[in-house]
């Protein structure tokens, strides 16, 4: 008799705080919203731009936000994460402190062409990107990759000697970043996480 | 010489604290780090690392002393709910101050192992060996050999099975629920509560607690009967833990029993103890091995003073300063157990047990309304009614630790 008491005073109160837990969601909001939360438990969703130890950097294409989240070793520059936390400051700015990270999309898991990478750079630009491409001409410490009729090409630089051939089909998995310098965009293979794979 | 006066005075103030934080149910080091952020704020930029020395010595203090409020009213928090039983039952046969000397005894050898451990443990998460890589992505496979260990290896292990799902909906339902009321807070202190503390209390109010024996060798008596093989596993267990994401100490403690086959009472305080030290000694050496932190003492440290990586073997600042802490609060922290274990002892059974009880529960009641407010009440109702399941089943407790392990589990799957 006890135990379907506990039982069912459990399952009950269980039901309820799901309900209870349902109906105080916290709101979904962009990020340039943020300064209307503060100290309240947000949602917020973007593509990680910058990542300095447990501070990462996301933006929706509308506004950027700092995250502080410290067990952030799975995530990357270029996935799209959902947000779970509260709005509060962090060096004069907002920012959200995270309870709860999810990752909706791995940077890697979206394959983009050359053109259409170039073409957006803005959605792109200092995350990692995953583009297909072909191979155009390789040197030492860097190759070209350019799309099907040679009318985009773009630098990769990569350590390790490269075994393609010209007009290989490749896939490339690197950093995309301008270089100020020389005024040009560069992708570059500097991580575990990178590299050149063959697509045939 | 000026430096080492302060560290010492910073160290000997925040064991203080640690000892009132351990023996106030409800009340943990987190919250504190909270207030040294406050005050950090207030002072010159020289002064944050005391207030790093403090909050070190605090939390080193507090795993020491939270064993007394857990033998002698079942009050526990996370890093204790397990040794709430073993410890209570001693109490009930006499032997209250015999429980507190083995976990005192066993958090201090526990410190010593974590020096002699933390060389290697360096060389073995970081370069050259690189373990933190291979657990960080064997992490929910461990956690799903635990899970089964725990239910498995029960008599009754349908029910067992059944109060695991039970606390794992409970808690994926509660843990991201923000309950903070009066003073931030998670809404983990009052599932715990309600698991394994109310029930504790709730069957021991009909108890009569009998004089407490006392014995002019306690400390030498158990220092005998202390195995360094429980402290060793309770040292390791919460090393590994401290660098896991998402990983409590109470996962920890769950591991050390699972890796001793026969235990008794003795046993499983001794292991319990020497993790929950463990693993505030190693998320503090994590902070400067891996630069992660992985508790809210060690995010409040990053955050008042720079942490610089330890690559090489000498002790980088101010994790040196840190250790000195650690020392002094230990030795203080097993004196201050002992003597305060030793005067609650003496005195419980001249006092009414039943309004003790009735004490203890107020004021889990009464924190729980000030960390969390109604709706914490709500987490501990429910959380009690599965904790009395549990005991009705005549299930082992540690099942209920289904409302980490579950949520845990899933995260790394969904």
């Amino acid at each position: 008799m006890r135990r379907l008491l506990y039982f069912s005073v459990a399952i009950a109160g269980i039901l309820i705080l799901y309900a209870i837990s349902f109906i105080s969601q916290p709101a979904e909001i962009e990020l340039n919203d943020l300064w209307k939360y503060d100290g309240e438990k947000v949602i917020v969703k973007g593509i990680v731009k910058n990542k300095i130890g447990n501070v990462l950097e996301i933006s929706d294409g509308k506004g950027r936000c700092k995250v502080y989240y410290e067990n952030n070793d799975n995530i990357d520059y270029g996935d799209e994460i959902v947000v779970l936390g509260i709005v509060g400051e962090y060096k004069d700015e907002f920012a959200v402190y995270a309870d709860e990270i999810k990752i909706c999309r791995k940077w890697e898991e979206e394959n983009v062409s050359l053109p259409y990478l170039l073409e957006n750079y803005e959605d792109f630009i200092n995350t990692n990107v995953n583009v297909s491409g072909y191979i155009y001409s390789t040197c030492k410490n860097y190759f070209y990759l350019t799309d099907e009729f040679i009318e985009y090409r773009i630098k990769v630089y990569y350590n390790d000697s490269l075994l393609f051939n010209k007009f290989d089909r490749v896939c490339v998995k690197a950093f995309f970043y301008y270089d100020s310098k020389n005024a040009c965009f560069l992708l570059k293979i500097k991580d575990e996480i990178h590299g050149v794979i063959k697509n045939e | 010489m000026n430096d080492l006066f302060l560290v010492s005075l910073f160290s000997i103030a925040g064991s203080g604290v640690g000892i009132l934080t351990g023996l106030i149910p409800g009340l943990h080091t987190n919250n504190i780090a909270l207030l040294m952020l406050f005050f950090a704020s207030l002072a010159q930029e020289k002064w944050s690392i005391y207030f790093c020395i403090f909050l070190v010595s605090a939390s080193i203090t507090h795993t020491f002393l939270d064993i007394i409020p857990s033998t002698f009213i079942g009050a526990a928090e996370e890093d204790t709910a397990l040794v709430v039983l073993p410890a209570h039952s001693m109490l009930l046969e006499g032997k209250g101050y015999d429980a507190i000397a083995i976990s005192a005894l066993s958090s201090l050898a526990s410190v010593i192992t974590c020096f002699l451990l933390l060389l290697p443990f360096k060389f073995i998460l970081a370069e050259p060996a690189n373990l933190y890589l291979l657990l960080e992505k064997i992490l929910p496979w461990i956690l799903i050999c635990i899970s089964l260990l725990v239910i498995f290896t029960n008599e009754n292990f349908l029910y067992a099975l059944l109060i695991f799902f039970l606390s794992g909906i409970f808690g994926m339902v509660i843990l991201n629920m923000n309950t903070s009321f009066m003073v931030k807070s998670s809404s983990i202190f009052p599932a715990l509560a309600g698991l394994f503390g109310v029930p504790a209390i709730i069957r021991a109010y009909k108890t009569v607690v009998p004089e407490q024996i006392i014995g002019e060798k306690v400390i030498e008596e158990n220092r005998k009967r202390m195995k360094k093989r429980d402290v060793i596993s309770g040292t390791i267990a919460g090393g590994i833990v401290s660098v896991l994401p998402g990983v409590s100490s109470a996962i920890a403690t769950t591991i050390a029993l699972i890796t001793r086959k026969e235990r008794n009472r003795e046993n499983t305080i001794s292991i319990l103890s020497a993790t929950n030290t463990a693993t505030n000694f190693f998320v503090l050496a994590t902070l400067f091995i891996l630069l992660k932190a992985r508790s809210g003492f060690a995010i409040a440290i990053s955050k008042l003073v720079s942490v610089e990586k330890w690559d090489k073997i000498i002790f980088p600042y101010p994790f040196n300063l840190f250790l000195i802490a650690t020392i002094i609060s230990s030795l203080l922290s097993y004196y201050a157990t002992l003597k305060i274990g030793r005067v609650v002892a003496k005195n419980i059974s001249n006092i009414s047990y039943s309004s003790l009880l009735k004490i203890s529960l107020a004021i889990i009641i009464l924190m729980v309304f000030i960390f969390n407010g109604i709706l914490g009440m709500l987490i501990l109702f429910v959380a009690s009614s599965i904790g009395l399941l549990c005991l009705e089943f005549k299930v082992r407790r540690s099942v209920c630790m289904g409302i980490l392990l579950l949520p845990l589990i899933l995260r790394y799957f969904l």
